[in-house]
């Protein structure tokens, strides 16, 4: 989780990528360091943790991201969905997804697929929306315009048994069955192993209605059955004195059939994705000196899809198109730590990608990214202030074709906090940061729509916050409040543009300005001994504008799928005999193109869910139980046009611990 | 990826129908013959898995354009892409690719008589382009056939596997020319065409035609074919077809309609600052420059009234040099000496234009 590396230096806590290093603090140590991260980061930063996750109800993994503030979930709905995430009002592919430390990359889509990372295993997901304010990172963290960390459980909590099991199984409606299994084993102080297992099955069918002018009718979510094998195996020896190494094996097979959108008085589809994705990765972390640390990551990734469509239009009456796509990455980081105050890092990256098919038109293209960031921290008295600059070098090849362009370019960042008094803790920030984006391999290179002479996608963000903390009261356990404004500007925007009436093309056109507020509420009151009450809340509203040219139709336009409003609310009354939690996520209307009017406007919606859960401890065995209703209100929506969500539904959970 | 091929296959079927038989008797309204020409009717393809499709109105008399008259009438949606459509005699048959449905209705009133699902029929699912001859409608499936519709019994009776990919076809003498495109196997493109009788209802032969044939155009006597190349450096063109199968150039061309004596071409290839307009005239092989009067946007649509003479285009607004492709366009109504009729607010991705005769 988060480490404190340098003791010494009072005021100055130094913090690993979230959960990239474990470490061995006492649990209450590890809590109060990420209340204050959330409280002082110097850029905007949420997080949700596995505590939350439980008593706040959060079903799945998409539910997480919806309840964090200024983040545009893309879902194609059910189990077996694509889903996606963009973050206020940037594109999906600005966002990098960092699993246990290190970045997870598709150079092929630009965009990862969050439906493959189950919350069973999760310990927290954070978002910084903007740059990070850790300085100690690779530098590949710093090039992305926003980041989710997910952290799973890789080593044994510090207060659990060197032996610990958990075996899970969940059912829910539509034919959905997960069976899952953790285990971690210490091998005395040094070492530990921890592994975990999982099956996902589900047909997925669930019903919906399609209002078809004033024909409605009760429709079922045909052909959208899913199986997936998900599994993962962490080793972590540590040395002592802050000096670990970690290694990670990752394994994921899913075999989905695609539903497609939801198409006028057609009701078959014959469309099937194969998705796996292998990875290894190893870490050490090391103090050198009480002055100087270091951090080395290295990756292996290796992901492959096969998608399948039969019809008669295609050559030989099938689409059989498959990819593979591999990574090379390496990273190494230099802390250095002058003074009392001041903290310097230099981390310097390298990735090989490359992407090959059995398209007739592939080209085999590939890519280098040498990206180096230095940066430096600075502290003293209640001020905290960062800067960082990112060099980038891309090098685009293609064993059999032509590249896309090169780029290098220098992506400065800034931030600072400020605790405004002592008597309380109330914190303001500011941060800016410029960063871009390559073209993906399907921009570039896919058949006859994508091209190599497009130019990187920029942003530009600027962000002022402010979080307050009240201090503990007799009945009120804490209240936390955050709010953000931002202003955010993209560049050079890759399009799709027809090239003519049949043949459509990328290309770098348009601006965007987004203007927005991301606002957080938790609060926790203690009703009478045994019973609490917590609330959560978030709220965001973007206005995301085309500012492409004053003359065009769009100007000022809302940017399709991003809400004006959106906003997420939970209530959980824990108590000895069942925890209660009601929640809801809610999404004013949307369009689907940037054209705004009546046929792209899309409604908005709220879902409610409910959770009820309840744990036994039998000495060192505990069971815990968990019924989930999901939409209560069976209200009918779409997240991506022509994708109904699913209605009402239900879910149940076991799980043994030993 | 998938919507973005999809989109780009959706052909603007300018369909102007032919007639060709003249020696029937003319006391009996004969729908192989029509007399009366009172408009057009413009089918607006929508946006694929976004916006559905539509049927507009446009009536010459009024001069009036009107939106969406089969949902109007009939409660529900047209359907997804709907990409072809023709009157005959009391009906209008409308065929939609994406829903796999053929839609038939009522001339006058617009309500559906009868909507034949065609996605569980092993042959022919996805209508692309479609033609009229006695009693009978050929339609020609992306999926590789070509059915006959008997507008007697509202079935299809018969299909002929033609293709890859077949575009829109024409009826001429008597066979039907179907354009084999092969456009979901890009890079390589078709340079097929099926030739099929009407009776026996079979391919008779192959030929060789210039690269992604499009479309084929007749006008009783002599046949032409649209072709787009590669959209690179084979471009986009029009080639008459003699009667021994030979393509011969005529001129750069993105749309094309004929009427009579005369072939009307639009070119608008990628990258152009304007159209460039021609009328071919066809016994005295002349090309001649046209313009449109107050013509702006980006052409998707060109039909010519085989009656009237008069002439219907659509067309994407152009914003910072590229069409838009989901917002609403433009319909233009032409007489036939390209003098402005009347400009209309349209629908999204009009394409397809047929006439209202009978």
């Amino acid at each position: 989780m988060i480490v404190l590396t340098s003791a010494h230096s009072a005021g100055v806590s130094i913090y690993m990528p979230p959960d990239t290093i474990p470490v061995t603090l006492p649990t209450v140590e590890i809590k109060s360091l990420q209340e204050s991260k959330t409280l002082h980061s110097s850029t905007p930063f949420q997080r949700i943790d596995a505590r939350r996750i439980k008593e706040a109800g959060i079903t799945d993994i998409s539910d997480a991201l919806r309840r964090l503030p200024g983040v545009n979930l893309r879902d194609y709905g059910g189990a077996g969905g694509l889903k996606t995430v963009s973050v206020r009002g940037l594109g999906s592919e600005h966002t990098s997804v960092v699993y246990d430390g290190v970045a997870l990359s598709d150079c092929q889509s630009g965009q990862i697929d969050l439906s493959r990372y189950s919350l069973d295993n999760v310990r927290t997901i954070s978002l910084y929306a903007g740059d990070s304010d850790d300085i100690f990172m690779p530098a590949r963290a710093a090039a992305s315009a926003s980041s989710l960390y997910i952290s799973s459980f890789t080593v044994p909590e510090s207060d659990e048994a060197s032996t610990h099991l958990k075996a899970q199984m969940r059912v829910g409606a539509f034919g959905y069955y997960n069976p899952f299994a953790r285990f971690s084993q210490r091998f005395g102080k040094l070492f530990s192993l921890s592994g975990n297992a999982e099956f996902v099955h589900s047909r997925n069918d669930y019903p919906f209605t399609l209002k078809n002018g004033t024909l409605v009718t009760r429709e079922r979510r045909e052909h959208s059955k899913m199986n997936a094998w998900h599994g993962e195996l962490n080793g972590n020896l540590d040395f002592g004195s802050g000096r670990t190494l970690s290694a990670k094996v990752y394994w994921y097979d899913n075999s989905r059939d695609l539903p497609g959108p939801v198409i006028y008085y057609v009701n078959k589809s014959e469309e099937h994705l194969r998705e796996k994705n292998f990875f290894a990765q190893t870490s050490y972390k090391g103090r050198l000196s009480d002055r100087f640390s270091i951090l080395a990551i290295s990756k292996f990734n290796w992901a492959k899809s096969a998608y399948t469509d039969i019809n008669g239009k295609y050559p030989g009456g099938k689409l059989d198109n498959r990819y593979t796509q591999r990574e090379t990455y390496a990273t190494a980081s230099l802390l250095y730590i002058p003074s009392d105050n001041l903290l310097l890092d230099y981390s310097a990256d390298w990735a090989w990608n490359n992407l090959t098919s059995n398209t007739r038109t592939a080209i085999r293209p590939y890519r280098h990214s040498l990206l180096q960031t230095i940066a430096a921290k600075y502290s003293v008295g209640r001020l905290t202030a960062m800067a960082r600059a990112l060099y980038s070098i891309y090098i685009n090849r293609a064993k059999d074709g032509a590249a896309g362009k090169d780029a290098d370019r220098l992506s400065p960042m800034v931030s600072l906090s400020y605790k405004v008094t002592d008597v309380a803790d109330l914190f303001v920030r500011a941060s800016y940061k410029n960063i871009f984006r390559l073209p993906t391999f399907n921009e570039a290179y896919f058949d006859n729509y994508g091209s190599i002479n497009l130019n990187p996608e920029t942003t530009d963000q600027y962000n002022i916050g402010v979080t307050y903390q009240s201090h503990s009261l007799s009945w009120l356990s804490g209240v936390t409040v955050t709010c953000d404004g931002y202003l955010n500007h993209v560049r050079n925007k890759i399009v799709a543009v027809p090239f003519n009436m049949f043949v459509w093309s990328m290309t770098n056109l348009g601006k965007v300005r987004v203007l927005g507020v991301d606002a957080t509420l938790s609060a926790e009151f203690a009703l009478h001994p045994g019973h609490s009450l917590m609330l959560n809340g978030s709220y965001s509203y973007q206005r995301a504008q085309i500012r492409t040219s004053r003359s065009g139709s769009d100007w000022n336009n809302q940017v399709a799928y991003i809400p004006e409003n959106s906003g997420s609310a939970s209530v959980t009354w824990l108590n000895p005999w069942a925890d209660l939690a009601l929640h809801t996520t809610a999404c004013g209307s949307r369009f689907t193109a940037n054209s705004n009017f009546a046929e792209t406007r899309l409604s908005g919606y709220a879902d409610f869910g409910v959770t009820l859960s309840r744990k036994l401890q039998f000495g060192k065995y505990s069971m815990e139980g968990r019924f989930d209703i999901l939409n209560i209100f069976d209200k009918q929506y779409e997240i991506v046009a022509r994708y109904p969500m699913p209605g009402r539904s239900w879910r149940f959970t076991v799980e043994f611990n030993m | 990826m998938k919507k973005l091929i999809s989109m780009c296959l959706c052909a603007a079927c300018a369909v102007a129908m032919t007639s060709c038989s003249d020696d029937d008797d003319p006391v009996i309204k004969n729908p192989d013959v029509p007399t009366i020409s009172t408009g057009a009717f413009i089918l607006n393809q929508g946006s694929w898995g976004k916006i559905d499709g539509s049927l507009n109105l446009l009536d010459y008399a009024k001069e009036s354009l009107t939106m969406n008259v089969f949902k109007n009438v009939n409660g529900r949606s047209l359907g997804d892409t709907p990409q072809c459509g023709l009157v005959y005699g009391s009906k209008i048959y409308l065929g939609v690719y994406e829903s796999k449905t053929i839609e038939i209705i009522d001339r006058i009133s617009y309500k559906s008589i009868k909507q034949i699902s065609l996605q569980d029929r092993p042959e022919g699912k996805q209508p692309r382009s479609m033609v009229a001859k006695g009693g009978k409608i050929y339609i020609s499936m992306y999926d590789g056939y070509l059915c006959r519709l008997d507008t007697a019994s509202m079935t299809i009776d018969a299909s002929v596997k033609v293709g890859p990919n077949p575009e829109i076809i024409a009826i001429h003498g008597n066979n039907i020319y179907v354009p084999n495109s092969d456009g979901m196997n890009y890079p390589d493109y078709g340079e097929t065409a099926s030739v099929v009788s009407i009776e026996p209802f079979q391919e008779v032969k192959k030929i060789d035609v210039p690269l992604n044939p499009k479309q084929f155009l007749s006008n009783g006597k002599d046949l032409f074919i649209l072709c787009l190349g590669n959209y690179g450096d084979i471009p986009q063109a029009v080639y008459s077809v003699s009667s021994d199968g030979k393509c011969e150039e005529i001129s750069k061309a993105s749309l094309a309609a004929i009427k009579g004596n005369n072939l009307y071409l639009i070119d608008f290839p990628w990258g152009a600052a304007e159209m460039n307009s021609y009328v071919y005239d066809i016994s005295s092989k002349k090309l001649t420059d046209v313009s449109y009067e107050n013509f702006e946007g980006s052409p998707s649509g060109l039909g010519v009234d085989p009656l009237t003479g008069n002439i219907v285009m659509t067309a994407q607004y152009i914003e910072n040099d590229y069409p838009v492709s989901d917002r609403p366009g433009m319909v233009y109504l032409y007489d036939a000496n390209r003098k402005l009729q009347k400009r209309f607010e349209g629908g999204i991705g009009a394409g397809c234009i047929f006439f209202n005769e009978e």
